[in-house]
């Protein structure tokens, strides 16, 4: 078996990309994909604490490359869902602790046993993020419609071009406010994907029902009916290869007036 | 029945106050409104975000923008009289390529006799550069042979031989491994 690694970057902090790894892979393996998330974050390490398995790391990325353990015993199993795993980075130790070539390999022995590999980079274009791409075929690229995001993810776009591994790279558009959207107050989907001149793979509204999933530690996709849980489920069929349309969040929802005007028009139309 | 007026009083007193808090705020909210949709921060940002990418995408610094900028100017002026002071040169993004989009104000065109007089003037600064820079080390000519070691002697592909590495073969033209020539 060969999977496929998804390197899941941004460039800016704070926009989302951790968040994105533990519920991208979270639904992917509830879609019943074999799943290992791999956080490439050494020394700020998060994705434990996002997927609530901080309390069962007994090795760590960096245990494994200096010889400490076998490859499965540093994967650790997620709570609910058997087929999804967490590879997690040292918390003690500093990015020059791995270096491109190790990742490659880690990433190449992965994919033999997993049908996904998401890797989640570090924030910043340096030795972290040269590191996290280093065994990537493919890029979620990760920003939020605030000008600094867009201009980070602008010069990953330019790095992952540079990089002949990577055959595919996508966006996702997160935390947008539809509402202010609307008031042409916040850059829309559309204006961001012409920008960066990129195709999307999906748009998560902002949600304060992650908040609480992180307090719980415990992905968003396993909350019911949330917009941003719903959001990730999509891109994941995305992923997989389902052609699931994105949501146009530039119109504003039909007010109640115009929901009984069209049942009228329908009504109408039929009789 | 004083203090029964009194209640009542305070309360209406109370309700015109309420009244008037609300209308205010109404009010102040209806014009915060017109004041969001009149300024439209999000094309704000989308101009100056395609700006600034344009400018990290082109990979020049501004330095190199203002030292570009001058060297067009000498060129143009050769042929037109411009308006340096209203010249504006910017990067534009067309769908997918940057342009260097520059809107110089022409004042007149000079004529021919001026045009052919630039020329020459261009082409005598060049010769002048040129000249001050061969002055300035008038015999430190860079001799053209490649050195090759052998036998522990620097051997120079010049007519002379070089013998001793140290003391140099003796002709004018000096390289590195110490000959001089001499005519």
């Amino acid at each position: 078996m060969s999977g496929r690694v998804i390197v899941i970057t941004s460039g800016k902090g704070g926009v989302g990309k951790t968040t994105s790894t533990a519920n991208i892979g979270t639904a992917l393996a509830k879609h019943g994909a074999k799943v290992v998330m791999l956080d490439t974050d050494i020394g700020l390490r998060n994705l434990d604490l996002l997927m609530g398995l901080e309390n069962r790391i007994v090795y760590t990325l960096v245990d494994y490359l200096e010889g400490k353990c076998k490859l499965h015993q540093a994967l650790v199993k997620d709570k609910k869902i058997p087929t999804l795993a967490l590879l997690a980075a040292a918390q003690t130790c500093d990015k020059t602790a791995v270096t491109a070539e190790q990742m490659k390999d880690v990433c190449n022995a992965l994919k033999e046993d997993f049908d996904f590999v998401l890797v989640d980079s570090p924030a910043g274009i340096e030795q972290g993020f040269q590191n996290a791409i280093a065994g990537a075929n493919e890029a979620i690229i990760i920003t939020t419609p605030e000008m600094s995001a867009v201009r980070d993810a602008d010069r990953i776009i330019g790095l992952l071009e540079a990089k002949e591994e990577i055959i595919n790279y996508k966006l996702v558009l997160n935390r947008i406010r539809p509402k202010m959207i609307q008031s042409n107050d916040m850059l829309s989907v559309s204006d961001v994907t012409d920008i960066l001149s990129i195709k999307l793979l999906g748009v998560i509204p902002e949600d304060e029902n992650i908040i609480v999933s992180t307090n719980k530690g415990e992905p968003i996709v396993n909350m019911e009916n949330t917009k941003a849980g719903n959001a990730y489920m999509n891109i994941a069929r995305r992923i997989l290869g389902d052609d699931i349309p994105i949501p146009d969040f530039e119109t504003p929802p039909p007010t109640f007036v115009d929901r009984i005007k069209n049942l009228f028009l329908a009504t109408a139309a039929k009789a | 029945m004083k203090l029964l007026d009194r209640k009542i009083t305070d309360k209406i007193s109370d309700m015109v106050s309420d009244i008037v808090a609300t209308c205010s705020r109404i009010l102040s909210t209806e014009a915060k409104v017109a004041e969001t949709n009149s300024y439209d921060s999000k094309s704000d940002a989308k101009n100056r975000l395609k700006l600034v990418l344009m400018h990290d995408r082109s990979q020049l610094t501004p330095a190199q923008m203002e030292q570009m900028k001058e060297e067009l100017i000498d060129v143009i002026s050769r042929y037109v009289e411009i308006d340096r002071d209203a010249l504006d040169l910017c990067l534009e993004a067309e769908t997918n390529t940057i342009a260097l989009v520059a809107n110089i104000p022409v004042l007149r065109t000079r004529s021919e006799q001026e045009k052919l007089q630039n020329q020459i003037d261009a082409a005598m600064t060049e010769g002048q550069s040129q000249e001050a820079s061969s002055s300035a080390e008038p015999q430190t000519e860079e001799c053209q042979y490649v050195c090759e070691v052998v036998d522990e002697t620097i051997q120079c592909g010049c007519e002379c031989e070089n013998e001793q590495a140290d003391e140099g073969c003796g002709c004018d033209s000096s390289c590195d491994c110490g000959c001089q020539k001499t005519e």
